[in-house]
């Protein structure tokens, strides 16, 4: 009843264009990557520039920034490791929200479409310093400290100046000048 | 350099900037200012972040489909609150707020792959067993929204969406390999590989085969005719994806074909003969652009074009009888948003559906008789407008509206709005109003095969649902979530299958008005040592002239826990999936309530792999789901006892 003989040649006909892309050139993300993440992950380093931390909430010896469940932006972040932020050199992890992992980072990226680990980042920074940037049009109220997004072909931002003070943070004057909103 | 960066530079040069600004390190030596001037490309603005989202949503990432070892849709779409599925060993099917009606396909629960819509239009059905069209180990994300969304997608959104992203080709960025085994001789292969070109083409390419040859089952109703239907449940199914991305465009295709044998003798087919079975193959081509055209509008637009064939057969005392659909269609979308005035953002837009080819046929085989013989083509328009309003701060609306037409339905209205806020940080509350329809199918309106056992009903008017909700979401600490939901609905002029006393034939009829109320609460709370647990309780009630709705259990529990697998190193994991339903009501009787459970252990990844072992059902117990009249004289279907599956994962 179940035909063999169809079933292998869809097979066949399917397998042959999949071996013929198995051949193209080795992918390469480094090189050039989609410009968005691209931009998105610039726009990521130089805000870490801006941001004041105080003697009492500065990280000890490198700056770790943990991405949740990381995808392309967390690629193309990995240029900027290890590059220095206000003399720290700069950590990049991708992580699964799980305290322990948590608990190690000073910076959490969001990517969209994560709106548990939102709340969960955003939680935990108000109880110590931890600066939370999150991408999405409502992130910044929904607890993220930096919200991220594209908004007529531009990359934006967005400031949670409240969410900041809590966690004992603060951003420079220019980056506030700089936010297309701030929320209190 | 190649084109992106070229464009990059004349996008730069166009924001009034020093195109010399763009050395070989392209945008990473930018200063913040310049950087927000660059125009940016790339799908992902058009990702709706669900947080934003005016309903209750649930996500299950690709890693808790591993943790978990589920291995269908429905299977992981269970881990959410007041999900659940039936099979009848033909389909598998999906219940949402207590409503899953037996011998209906999942018709009001619209299912999209990466955004598209991928129900069929001859029975609407929204495939999410091994029958549906993509294989789970190409999913990055699933994500449900329950409650109507007609005011988005139209047609089938009755009680939720369920949208299948896949990985793409960059976050790939290698190949993946998975062997399965499992009981009843079962094995899957299924690849999946993907990158990016140095012109900056992102690819990735999917193929999955699965087998089973099944057991012999064991079935009383047909003790007659010694109860046991001998190698009838056989699957097979072979899917295969490919998907590019190329500045603003993607362009996919996805082919699928399952082949599933039926023991259960249905539509009073001679039991225990082999013959008795159905294929579903599928194809669909999206090609998909993005682009903004000013600084405050976006541009989005799709066009999709669907081919299903359905073949069965039915071993009959007298002959043979064939049963064919055939569908052709194409749908074409799009949509402008707006974000041109404060505090609001609005989008606009338009879909049109065109059903070229509606085609069911009935006969016997050998003697040839045909008994059905109905082609038809049709159309759907719709038009829909949304606006997500920021009243305060703290205080958000969403507005819209959706007004479809189509062949077989007369001019439809959805209207939705949301009220969100958020008095505190920790805490969001939403207020929902929304309606939602579908129109009846070509299935529903014709099929009838020549006075046998079903007719057809042209005189169907849509079947409509008005729903509220109010739910309530707080997160007090880093490590705990608490989600609470309230909702009401009302469905009126139900579709649903009856049989007309004059003849004695099944024929489709618009019911009286069902009413449900429904409480769902869930919880959520990661331990030290890196576990999570999670845990959800529903309450229903489904009522409607005749008494309780069938397949409809009043209470529904799950709980799930993983966590780091003791004494087996670093990295590897448990996952247990505890299901509880009360008992339901089935078309003649009952099916008493149950608790089942899952567990699947996982190793630590290392270069030659990772080995899982998934163990369903542990307790071997048996329960039965209810199933629909075509299965007479069969009431209630037993479910499969204990299952096994071991799994090797290769990431290359």
């Amino acid at each position: 009843m179940f035909s063999r003989m169809r079933l292998r040649r869809i097979a066949g006909a399917l397998l042959a264009p999949l071996a013929l892309l198995l051949a193209l050139p080795s992918p390469s993300v480094a090189a050039e990557s989609a410009a968005d993440t691209e931009v998105k992950a610039a726009v990521i380093y130089n805000l870490l520039l801006f941001i004041h931390w105080s003697k009492e909430t500065a990280p000890p010896k490198r700056l770790r920034l943990c991405v949740v469940d990381g995808g392309e932006l967390s690629t193309s972040l990995r240029q900027h490791e290890n590059k220095t932020v206000q003399g720290w050199p700069l950590d990049i992890r991708r992580i699964a929200a799980t305290p322990e992992e948590l608990s190690s980072c000073n910076v959490i990226l969001i990517e969209a479409g994560n709106p548990s680990a939102l709340a969960r980042a955003a939680a935990l920074s108000r109880s110590r310093p931890l600066l939370v940037i999150a991408e999405g049009a409502t992130a910044a109220e929904h607890g993220a400290m930096i919200g991220l997004r594209v908004e007529g072909g531009r990359v934006v931002f967005d400031i949670n100046t409240g969410a900041l003070a809590k966690s004992g943070l603060a951003a420079s004057s220019k980056l506030l000048r700089l936010a297309r909103t701030l929320i209190d | 350099m190649g084109i992106r960066q070229a464009l990059l530079r004349v996008a730069i040069a166009a924001a009034g900037l020093p195109a010399v600004a763009l050395a070989d390190n392209a945008v990473s030596g930018l200063s913040l200012e310049d950087l927000l001037k660059v125009e940016v490309s790339g799908a992902s603005r058009y990702a709706q972040p669900l947080a934003e989202a005016p309903s209750t949503a649930t996500v299950v990432p690709a890693e808790d489909i591993r943790r978990f070892g589920f291995r269908d849709m429905g299977e992981a779409l269970q881990s959410a609150r007041g999900v659940y599925t039936s099979q009848d060993r033909a389909y598998s099917y999906l219940g949402v707020r207590g409503f899953s009606r037996p011998g209906d396909y999942n018709t009001r629960l619209l299912v999209l792959v990466d955004g598209a819509r991928i129900n069929n239009p001859v029975y609407d059905q929204a495939m999410t067993g091994n029958e549906a069209p993509i294989d789970l180990d190409w999913v990055k994300r699933l994500e449900f929204v329950p409650g109507p969304s007609s005011v988005s997608y139209g047609g089938n959104a009755l009680f939720g969406v369920v949208n299948a992203v896949l990985w793409t080709g960059s976050e790939l960025n290698g190949t993946r390999i998975a062997v399965d085994a499992g009981d009843g001789r079962m094995g899957k292969f299924s690849l999946l590989s993907g990158g990016r070109t140095a012109n900056g083409l992102a690819w990735v390419a999917g193929v999955a085969a699965y087998g089973r040859r099944g057991e012999d089952l064991h079935f009383p109703e047909y003790a007659a005719s010694g109860g046991i239907a001998h190698g009838l449940d056989r699957e097979r199914y072979l899917k295969g994806m490919f998907k590019a991305e190329w500045e603003s465009w993607q362009l996919a295709a996805n082919f699928s074909e399952r082949r599933k044998s039926v023991p259960t003798a249905y539509y009073s087919s001679v039991f225990d003969r082999p013959g008795n079975y159905n294929i579903d193959r599928e194809l669909h081509l999206d090609l998909t652009h993005a682009s903004t055209l000013s600084p405050s509008l976006d541009q989005q637009a799709r066009v999709h074009l669907g081919n299903y064939n359905y073949d069965a057969e039915y071993p009959f005392a007298a002959a043979i009888n064939r049963d064919e659909a055939r569908a052709n269609w194409w749908s074409a979308e799009y949509q402008l948003i707006w974000s041109g005035l404060r505090k609001h953002r609005v989008l606009v837009g338009a879909e049109v559906r065109r059903y070229s080819r509606l085609s069911q046929r009935n006969f016997d085989i050998n003697p040839y008789n045909s008994k059905l013989e109905d082609t038809h083509d049709g159309n759907a328009v719709g038009i829909f407008i949304q606006d997500e309003w920021r009243i305060a701060p703290r205080w958000l609306a969403n507005l819209g509206l959706r007004i479809d037409r189509q062949t077989t339905a007369p001019t439809i209205a959805s209207p939705r709005m949301a009220l969100i806020w958020r008095p505190r940080d920790d805490l969001t509350l939403k207020a929902i109003g929304g309606r939602a329809f579908r129109a009846p199918n070509d299935y529903e309106r014709h099929y009838a095969d020549g006075g046998d056992s079903q007719k057809g009903n042209t005189e169907l008017r849509p079947e409509r649902i008005r729903t509220r909700e109010i739910a309530l979401d707080y997160t007090p600490t880093a490590s705990s979530r608490l989600g609470l939901s309230h909702y009401w609905y009302t469905i009126r002029d139900l579709i649903d299958l009856e049989t007309d006393p004059a003849d004695d034939l099944s024929v489709f009829r618009n019911q009286a008005p069902v009413r449900a109320e429904g409480l769902e609460v869930d919880g959520e709370i990661l331990l030290a040592g890196g576990w999570r647990v999670r845990g959800s309780m529903a309450w229903q009630r489904v009522t409607q002239d005749t008494g309780d709705a069938v397949n409809s259990p009043g209470r529904l529990g799950k709980l799930l826990i993983d966590g780091p697998l003791p004494l087996a190193g670093e990295g590897a994991t448990l996952g247990l999936n505890l299901q509880a339903m009360s008992a339901r009501r089935s078309l003649l009787g009952r099916a008493a309530g149950h608790v089942t459970g899952d567990l699947t252990l996982r190793s630590r990844s290392t270069t030659s792999g990772t080995w899982s072992l998934g163990l369903y059902n542990i307790g071997d117990l048996r329960y039965r789901d209810p199933v629909g009249n075509e299965q007479a004289p069969i009431d209630t279907l037993l479910r499969d006892g204990r299952q096994w599956r071991l799994r090797w994962e290769l990431a290359l």
